[in-house]
C-alpha cells in the first residue's frame, strides 16, 4: 500500500502492537493528528501537559512491560517532555517519544516552536533519531522500538519534521519485521564459567546476601529469583 | 526499585535496603561475606559512602549493562547478561553441583538477622488525635489486601509507601526511584489504570508533589480513569524539612507550604470526589469508602503529623551500621543492651 508519512506512523504503531498513545497536539504534528483521527485501533489519551504524557506512558510501561509511547509537538512540547524522559532514563524504562519538528528546510532558522530536540534530549535518552528521509521513516521507528525494548531498556526519542508527515506525498509501506543495528548487540546470556565461579562462592558463603533491583522486574525474572531461595 | 520481585511477605525477604531501608537489611549488608547483586546498580541511596560499603564481602554483580559493572562498587565476579537467563543457568548449576551449603553457618546468620529484625526499625509512635503518615499506608495496605498498584511521588510519603506496603508481585510498585521526580505519581497512576482498568490503582503523594501535575485530574475524568489519590498532607515539604531538622539545626528554609488549596474543593472542581480526613478514628472508614467508589477518582486528603520523620536513616558519610534510628528503636536497643542481648 502507498501511505503518507503520517499514515505510515499510525500504521506502524498498529503493526507494532501499540494500543495506547499519550500525547498533546500542536502545529508540527497536525498531519499526524489528522491521520490519528481517522482510525480507532490506536487510542490516544489527551493529557494536560507533556510531562503528564511521558509519566503516564512510563507508568503504563512499568506496569505492563510493554513500551510506553508518546506523541508531542515541537519546541515547548519536546522540552516539556524532557523531565519524563529523564525519569524513564534513570530507571531504564522502555519509552518511545515521537516529537514533532519544524519542516526540514527550516531547521536551524530559529523557526516558531523550534528546538533541537535531539540535542536537548541527548544526555537523558538511550538513543535518539532525527528523520531526514521519508523512505527511512518506518525503519527508523522500528529501530527506535528495538533499542528502547532490548538489552537495558530506555527512552528513545524520534524527532519527525513536519514535511516528512505531509499528507500528499505517498510511498510504499511495508512493516519492517526485523531490524539490525551493526554496533548494537545486547548480550543476554552470562558466561557459564563466571557463573560457575559465582556458584562456588555462594555455596561457600557463611553470611550471604542477595541484593536485587529493577533489573529483575524489567527482565521478568521474578519466578527465577523466587526459585533461587535455598 | 526491585520491590515485589521477591514477595514482600516472605520471611526470607529482609526488607528494602539503603538510606531508609530496614535495620536488618542494612546491618546484614554491612556484615555479609558474599553479596549477590542481580539487576541492581549500587545506587548511592543504597551504598551510602562507598568506602565503607560491604567491608567484608566479595561481590558478584549480574547485570545486562557492562557499563554498570564496577562503576561505583568493584565486582569480584562480574557476570554480564540478562537477569532471567543468568538466573536460569545459575539455578541449573546449583542443582547440578556437588558442593553443599554450610547449614550451621547459615542458621547462625539467620539467627543474627532475626535478632536485628526483632528491633522493629519501622515502628512509630502513635500520638493522640494526630494521624501518623505510616498509619495511612498501613490502612491502604489492609483495605486493598496488598493487591493494588501503587504509584508514588517523591519524599517522605514515598519512603513510607515503600516501607509499609508489602509488595508480593512485581510491577506493582511504580515510582521514580532514580531521578526522583515530583509530579510523577498522578500521571503514572493514569497510565497504570488505563492498562489495568479492573485493578485498584492508588497514587501515594504529598501536597507538594501532587500540585506539580495536578492538571492531569482532568485527563482522569475525560478517559474514565478512576484512580485513588492518597495525599499525606503534612503542610511541609517533609523530606527537605527532615534534612533541615537533622543537618541544619531546624532552620526551616522555604519548606512550609502556605496557601494550600482546599483539596476537597479542588478535586470536586475537577469532577471527582474529595474526602478530608483529620481524625485517626476516621481513617479506616474513609479509606474503605474511597475504594468502594470503583468508578470515581477519589482524592483522600489526609492531615498528618507535621513532625514525623522517616527512620532508619543512613546519613551522608555514614556506613550501613551507623544508621540513625527512631527514638522507639533506641529504647529497644537500650533495654537489649542492659540485658547483654544487643547484637
Amino acid at each position: 500500500m502507498e501511505l503518507s508519512g503520517s499514515e505510515i506512523i499510525i500504521q506502524f504503531l498498529k503493526d507494532e502492537g501499540v494500543k495506547h498513545l499519550f500525547g498533546y497536539p500542536g502545529g508540527a504534528v497536525l498531519h499526524i493528528y489528522d491521520a490519528l483521527q481517522k482510525q480507532d485501533d490506536v487510542e490516544h489519551i489527551l493529557v494536560r501537559h507533556e510531562q503528564g504524557a511521558t509519566h503516564a506512558a512510563d507508568g503504563y510501561a512499568r506496569a505492563t512491560g510493554k513500551p510506553g509511547v508518546c506523541l508531542v509537538t515541537s519546541g515547548p512540547g519536546a522540552t516539556n517532555a524532557i523531565t519524563g524522559i529523564a525519569t524513564a532514563y534513570m530507571d531504564s524504562i522502555p519509552l518511545v517519544v515521537l516529537t514533532g519538528q519544524v519542516p526540514s528546510h527550516a531547521i536551524g532558522s530559529d523557526a516558531f516552536q523550534e528546538v533541537d530536540a535531539v540535542g536537548v534530549s541527548r544526555p537523558c535518552v538511550k538513543h535518539n533519531f532525527l528523520v531526514k528521509d521519508l523512505n527511512k521513516l518506518a525503519e527508523t521507528l522500528k529501530k527506535a522500538f528495538y533499542v528502547a525494548t532490548t538489552g537495558r531498556p530506555g527512552p528513545v526519542v524520534v524527532d519527525i519534521p513536519k514535511d516528512i508527515t505531509a499528507p500528499h506525498i505517498k510511498i510504499p509501506y511495508q512493516y519492517p519485521e526485523k531490524i539490525e543495528l551493526r554496533s548494537y548487540n545486547p548480550n543476554f546470556k552470562g558466561h557459564p564459567r563466571q557463573i560457575k565461579r559465582a556458584v562456588e562462592l555462594i555455596l561457600n558463603a557463611k553470611r550471604p546476601m542477595i541484593y536485587t533491583g529493577g533489573g529483575i522486574i524489567l527482565d521478568n525474572a521474578s519466578e527465577e529469583l523466587r526459585s533461587l531461595r535455598t | 526499585m526491585g520491590l515485589g520481585a521477591f514477595p514482600g511477605t516472605d520471611p526470607h525477604f529482609i526488607g528494602m535496603l539503603g538510606m531508609h531501608g530496614t535495620y536488618e537489611a542494612n546491618m546484614a549488608m554491612h556484615e555479609c561475606d558474599v553479596l549477590i547483586c542481580i539487576g541492581a546498580r549500587f545506587d548511592d541511596r543504597i551504598t551510602g559512602v562507598t568506602s565503607k560499603f560491604c567491608p567484608y564481602a566479595q561481590v558478584i554483580h549480574i547485570d545486562i549493562d557492562p557499563a554498570s559493572i564496577s562503576k561505583t562498587i568493584n565486582a569480584d565476579i562480574p557476570i554480564v547478561g540478562g537477569a532471567k537467563q543468568v538466573l536460569v543457568e545459575l539455578i541449573k548449576q546449583l542443582d547440578q553441583t556437588e558442593l553443599k551449603v554450610d547449614k550451621k553457618a547459615l542458621d547462625a546468620w539467620w539467627k543474627t538477622i532475626k535478632s536485628w529484625q526483632s528491633q522493629n526499625s519501622f515502628a512509630y509512635e502513635q500520638k493522640k488525635g494526630l494521624i501518623q503518615p505510616q498509619a495511612a499506608i498501613e490502612e491502604l495496605y489492609k483495605v486493598t489486601n496488598g493487591d493494588a498498584y501503587i504509584t508514588s511521588d517523591v519524599g517522605q510519603h514515598q519512603m513510607y509507601a515503600a516501607q509499609f506496603y508489602h509488595f508480593d508481585e512485581p510491577r506493582r510498585w511504580i515510582n521514580s526511584g532514580g531521578l526522583g521526580t515530583m509530579g510523577f505519581g498522578l500521571p503514572a497512576a493514569m497510565g497504570v489504570k488505563l492498562a489495568f482498568p479492573d485493578k485498584d490503582v492508588a497514587c501515594v503523594t504529598g501536597e507538594g508533589s501532587i500540585q506539580m501535575c495536578i492538571q492531569e485530574l482532568s485527563t482522569c475524568l475525560q478517559y474514565d480513569l478512576p484512580v485513588k489519590i492518597i495525599n499525606l498532607n503534612n503542610r511541609y515539604l517533609g523530606m527537605v524539612r527532615q534534612w533541615q531538622e537533622f543537618f541544619y539545626e531546624k532552620r526551616y528554609s522555604h519548606v512550609y507550604m502556605d496557601s494550600l488549596p482546599d483539596f476537597v474543593k479542588l478535586a470536586e472542581a475537577y469532577g471527582h470526589v474529595g474526602i478530608l480526613v483529620e481524625n485517626p478514628d476516621d481513617l479506616h472508614d474513609a479509606m474503605v469508602e474511597a475504594f468502594k467508589l470503583k468508578d470515581r477518582t477519589v482524592f483522600l486528603d489526609i492531615i498528618t503529623d507535621q513532625e514525623a520523620n522517616v527512620y532508619p536513616m543512613i546519613s551522608a558519610g555514614k556506613a550501613h551500621n551507623e544508621m540513625d534510628i527512631s527514638p522507639l528503636q533506641q529504647k529497644v536497643q537500650a533495654s537489649l543492651k542492659a540485658k547483654g542481648e544487643l547484637v
